[in-house]
């Protein structure tokens, strides 16, 4: 496949940079719903929420879970800028589960609609997407 | 005659000190190396973010002035631009918080007596009572405790390193008391990490976040090469800012935003905050291994001109005593020819 059909992605956390290589393309979750970004896209920038990133390098898939960030297209070129993200093979299934049965046992005793209430939906959130992208790397 | 005995112990002593310094300044030598590989793993990111930053702030601002009410809707935890939220933003007679990032050890030289120092120079110059420190670093925080200043923080120390967890929990906290009108104003103070040698206190206003700053930087070019491994959080980016905004902010480039550009800001004004953060923690704990190797150096260079000192006193002593036990004797052999 040469480069024409592939675009430039570059996945940027702020303690290292997880991604720098020409894919085929990448799925993100964008906060106006899911999207795909193809070579060739139009600019773009946006924001993103908590979720996977899914890109394909000659057909073989790669997932990252994210917990929000942003995308930059310019040119060719995909830029993420993400905070606390991982490779689906880089999380441990154990340490989410334990963090999901914490999290939940925890949920019980905050108030419902409160920021504490929210924080702690994210987190378990997180811990769910973790768990699915753990099991699905294992599998 | 004098005793050799408390001068041989002099010097042993002196030995060891020198032996543990020399170990220090190993060690800090070692540290450093990893707080400037953190620094160098996180300026991507902050060139990243500071472009993005640079790109909305020109492009949303561009008809109205969101920026000086994006620093408010920051507080709303990037809710999506609630403006109504952060009401205290500006001129309400509310708090000034102080951000002091300091380091938990001390044997750094004036590392953290010259940004406390500057810490206090600038409370006293905000012209009001209502001053609110948030301490990071054991040294700042024990400092403000005993004067009896309003320190907001428990004291927290990071012994297996600060990751961006730990800058996310404390930009959270800031966020809130800037939410809650608590403070209306953040100034952050803070070792500049320059050199190894050379580590400045600087201040600058975290929140709310002018414009100016931003669209100022960008008519500058780059006079630096951004991110040479010297430069600081502010120069970092600002020169991050010139060289994202210079070559690539052509007629031409257009970006659609989506949502729009306002939304995409109010997300990333918080992210923002939580990176300078981040970067700043990094650059202190860098400044701090770095005045502490310079220190230990020189401690250590000030064990050596002592102990050489020091034996030459005790070799000049053995030398008296000797010539001492020499007349002796040469008396004794005297008084009985």
């Amino acid at each position: 496949m040469n480069s024409v059909e592939q675009i430039q992605l570059k996945v940027i956390a702020p303690d290292r940079i997880l991604v720098d290589s020409m894919v085929d393309s990448v799925y993100l979750p964008g906060t106006e719903g899911e999207m795909g970004i193809m070579p060739e896209h139009m600019n773009l920038l946006t924001a993103m929420n908590m979720g996977e990133v899914l890109y394909t390098i000659n057909g073989e898939d790669t997932y990252i879970v994210i917990d929000g960030g942003f995308v930059q297209v310019k040119n060719n070129e995909v830029i993420l800028l993400v905070e606390n993200a991982s490779f689906d093979r880089e999380i441990d299934l154990e340490e989410a589960s334990r963090r999901r049965k914490d999290v939940e046992a925890n949920l019980k005793d905050v108030k419902t609609g409160s920021q504490e209430f929210m924080a702690m939906e994210m987190q378990l959130h997180r811990a769910m997407l973790d768990i699915s992208s753990a099991k699905r790397a294992r599998f | 005659m004098p005793s050799l005995r408390p001068l041989r112990r002099k010097i042993s002593s002196i030995e060891s000190t020198r032996k543990i310094t020399v170990a220090m300044k190993m060690v800090s030598a070692a540290k450093l190396r990893k707080a400037v590989n953190n620094m160098d793993a996180a300026k991507p990111y902050a060139e990243g973010i500071v472009g993005l930053m640079s790109k909305l702030s020109t492009t949303a601002v561009g008809d109205n002035p969101y920026l000086s009410s994006g620093a408010e809707s920051s507080s709303s935890h990037g809710g999506g631009g609630d403006v109504g939220v952060g009401v205290g933003g500006n001129g309400n007679a509310g708090g000034t918080l102080v951000v002091v990032i300091t380091s938990d050890r001390g044997l750094c030289g004036a590392f953290n007596t010259a940004l406390i120092k500057r810490a206090v120079t600038l409370m006293d110059a905000e012209g009001h009572s209502n001053i609110m420190v948030y301490a990071v670093g054991k040294k700042g925080h024990d400092y403000f405790s005993r004067k009896g200043y309003k320190v907001v923080n428990p004291l927290q120390t990071y012994p297996h390193g600060f990751t961006y967890a730990d800058a996310t929990d404390i930009s959270d906290s800031i966020d809130k008391m800037f939410v809650s009108g608590d403070c209306t104003r953040v100034i952050m103070v803070r070792n500049e990490y320059r050199s190894t040698a050379s580590q400045v206190p600087v201040d600058s206003v975290v929140l709310p976040i002018s414009p100016s700053p931003i669209h100022a930087s960008g008519s500058k070019v780059a006079d630096t090469s951004p991110f040479d491994g010297t430069t600081s959080v502010a120069s970092a980016v600002s020169s991050a800012v010139s060289s994202a905004v210079s070559p690539s902010v052509s007629p031409v480039d257009v970006f659609e935003f989506e949502p729009e550009a306002d939304a995409v800001l109010a997300e990333l004004i918080p992210r923002y905050i939580r990176f300078t953060l981040y970067f700043a923690v990094l650059e202190s704990i860098a400044g701090e291994n770095g005045a502490r190797m310079v220190a230990m150096d020189a401690a250590s260079r000030n064990a050596k001109d002592l102990l050489e000192s020091t034996k030459s006193e005790l070799n000049k002593a053995r030398q008296s005593n000797i010539t001492g036990e020499l007349l002796d004797i040469i008396n004794g052999v005297q008084a009985l020819a």
